[in-house]
């Protein structure tokens, strides 16, 4: 894709994506609505400090070059604008990974890791933590991806006052969290359907994360091929600062105020997961085979490994938070 | 994917228009022939084992960087002076009259006979007009595309005698054809093979005919009499008004030098006759249309909405960026992107502005995006 010419009038290219060619060729091209993005922009580029005044606060980000239109998936937009009514925002909330409960699956090596069956599972939990190593297609795992939304600021204290003030009126609660899900790796998803995430006012955790359950998966290869996407129930993150010393930030990963969580396990696919000896062909072609324990970073033992990376996208439906997750398929030779 | 869409109002934000664009085509005559290798066996000519047409290609056609530019053949109708057993592919220059005439002209009488081309607007098969013996110039679409703009279309022609390869071929004069007395509106003949127009010169008179839907020019035997060309050889076939002799030298086969008109006609092959022709073409110019039919989406951002952004670079520590930490800053956003979806949230077109457009509270946008078709 070139860049647009940004030196006269302003133009719109416009093209038809395959999809809508498809479309078109069956018969059921239908335009019925629009949305606008701006994944080109840098915010950051945003100067209200610029010493020669507001009219040059964005002049950056006006002369940003814009792509051409690309008729495949990478004219998709990727994140979308908002539209919400209130003009007195200053706060939005992101998503976290929480890696500070005993629930929480943990980073090794900056990745989170998946064991693509039983045996490997077992392997691998007897050579390290338990939480760094996710159990497969389990709706009672002892340790999960642990989703949290909130805001990441000192400026605001994390009351449950300001919860209510900051997100629940403000219509930033996340309900629903999308995760998306490469499909030839992942069959599928199971999720938090209910429970609790809070704190007691003397700072004991108050969590309950045991009630998963499969949900169901539909293509998503509008945003990348091959990936499908699960829709995750959330739960209020009650976590805040109570009385005394209580703030909660042993418990959350955001010191601001907190608004909702999920919790996830992941299905292996069928492609994947065989035990045994023999490599299933998916290692090959987009993995490693032969991996060390020292080289994963389980130990110093003589078993050796397959994996696959991958990167499952978590986003928020209410707010379009978005939050990207490296993970390793681990698979135990033999 | 985005989270929030507008939903475009069929009714009132939805309207379709058709435009017509023209390009000019201009085709000079050495590409036609003697660039690419040595005439009559140019790389970027292809003859077929059936015989009945020659094409032209933009560059040697083997390439696969040359581009089909027109057809060449020859025919006559079997009421032809030059029809006869004894003439050369008599059978299929007669088919190739008959198959061009029933497309474009279609039939007559009781016997549904295929009519005769003719240099005239009235299909009423007058003597003096009908055009029995014709060289056919097939454009191709890619040339063409939804048709030939009327009144654009010329054709010179060398009409001087041919004195063979080691000399130089063509002497003498140049008939150049045109329908500029054409328009839109006047001058065209509608039949069952589109409007035609008369191709003509204010010196030579009427040189062929050219169907502007099909792309197909035809060029009348005696298309080749210029006023500057030799003075010998008449053929029978000649057109009401016309100068009724031929250039002697019209090809030479390289046997016997000099061959009229009348001679290519009946003893040569129709790709003998087709390099002929080929040779004599100077210049031709067109313009074509393409017809393009858009619809146009109104993509009406309110004021109070897609203000703000999901973009990552938004927020700086919880905070928006744009906001500089003061509520009573508006918020701001840069739409940079139009998607476009059906129902069920798949991306059908998307739309790219040169350049970013801000948006927030105090201003509504109407984006204008055109989808042609």
């Amino acid at each position: 894709m070139g860049f647009l010419d940004n030196s006269g009038d302003i133009i719109l290219d416009a093209v038809l994506t395959d999809t809508g060619r498809k479309r078109m060729a069956e018969g059921g091209f239908s335009i019925v609505k629009f949305s606008p993005g701006d994944d080109e922009i840098d915010y950051s580029l945003y100067n209200a400090n610029h010493p020669s005044g507001s009219a040059y606060y964005d002049l950056e980000i006006l002369q940003s070059p814009v792509m051409e239109a690309a008729t495949k998936r990478a004219s998709a937009i990727k994140y979308g604008l908002l539209s919400i009514s209130r003009t007195d925002l200053v706060y939005m909330p992101s998503l976290r990974t929480n890696q500070k409960i005993s629930d929480g699956l943990n980073k090794l090596g900056n990745v989170f890791h998946l064991a693509v069956n039983r045996a490997t599972y077992e392997n691998i939990s007897g050579l390290v933590d338990e939480k760094y190593i996710l159990e497969p297609n389990t709706n009672t795992p002892s340790k999960s991806l642990v989703i949290e939304s909130g805001i990441d600021t000192t400026q605001r204290t994390a009351t449950l006052e300001n919860r209510t003030a900051m997100l629940s009126e403000t219509g930033l609660l996340d309900s629903l969290y999308e995760f998306r899900f490469d499909s030839r790796f992942l069959a599928g998803l199971n999720s938090l359907q209910a429970g609790k995430f809070a704190n007691l006012a003397d700072g004991t955790r108050d969590i309950s994360l045991n009630a998963f359950s499969s949900r169901p998966s539909v293509g998503a290869g509008d945003f990348i091929e091959d990936y499908s996407s699960a829709i995750a129930n959330s739960i209020p993150n009650l976590v805040a600062k109570r009385d005394g010393d209580t703030t909660g930030n042993d418990l959350s990963e955001f010191t601001g105020p907190r608004g909702t969580m999920t919790a996830a396990t992941l299905i292996p696919s069928v492609e994947i997961n065989a035990e045994g000896s023999a490599s299933p062909s998916f290692y090959t072609l987009y993995g490693k085979t032969g991996l060390t324990e020292a080289q994963l970073g389980f130990g110093s033992g003589g078993t050796l490994y397959d994996t696959i990376d991958t990167t499952v996208y978590v986003r928020g439906l209410t707010t379009g938070a978005q939050l990207q997750i490296p993970l390793r398929l681990v698979r135990k030779q033999g | 994917m985005p989270i929030n869409y507008e939903l475009i109002d069929a009714t009132s934000d939805v309207a379709t228009t058709r435009t017509l664009l023209h390009e000019v085509i201009p085709l000079t005559g050495t590409i036609v022939s003697g660039t690419y290798g040595v005439f009559p066996n140019d790389e970027n000519i292809k003859n077929y084992s059936h015989g009945q047409f020659q094409s032209v290609y933009d560059y040697p056609f083997l390439s696969s960087s040359a581009n089909h530019i027109f057809d060449l053949s020859v025919g006559y109708d079997e009421t032809s002076a030059r029809s006869g057993s004894a003439s050369v592919q008599n059978k299929k220059k007669i088919n190739m009259y008959n198959q061009m005439s029933q497309v474009l002209l279609g039939y007559t009488g009781s016997t549904n006979k295929v009519r005769l081309f003719e240099s005239d607007l009235t299909l009423d098969e007058s003597v003096s007009n009908v055009m029995r013996e014709v060289f056919v110039i097939n454009f191709s679409r890619l040339l063409t595309k939804d048709e030939i703009k009327k009144g654009s279309f010329s054709i010179s022609v060398k009409t001087g005698s041919y004195f063979g390869p080691a000399a130089g071929y063509i002497t003498g004069g140049a008939a150049v054809y045109s329908d500029a007395t054409t328009t839109e509106t006047q001058g065209t003949l509608n039949t069952v093979g589109g409007d035609y127009g008369v191709l003509s010169s204010s010196t030579d008179g009427v040189g062929g005919v050219v169907f502007y839907q099909a792309g197909i020019a035809f060029l009348t035997a005696s298309a080749f009499s210029g006023n500057l060309g030799p003075t010998l050889g008449t053929i029978a076939t000649v057109k009401a008004g016309g100068p009724s002799l031929q250039p002697v030298g019209f090809y030479s086969d390289g046997v016997k030098t000099w061959h009229t008109v009348d001679e290519l006609l009946t003893g040569s092959s129709i790709s003998g006759a087709c390099d002929a022709v080929r040779q004599r073409i100077e210049n031709i110019s067109f313009n074509n249309t393409t017809e393009i039919n858009s619809t146009i989406y109104f993509c009406r951002m309110p004021h109070n909405k897609f203000n703000y952004s999901s973009n990552p670079t938004y927020l700086s520590g919880g905070s928006i960026r744009v906001k500089n930490e003061r509520r009573t800053n508006p918020p701001i956003s840069y739409i940079t992107t139009i998607g476009l979806y059906n129902s069920a949230n798949e991306l059908l077109a998307v739309a790219k502005l040169s350049e970013p457009l801000r948006k927030d509270p105090t201003n509504e946008l109407t984006l204008r995006v055109r989808l042609d078709y």
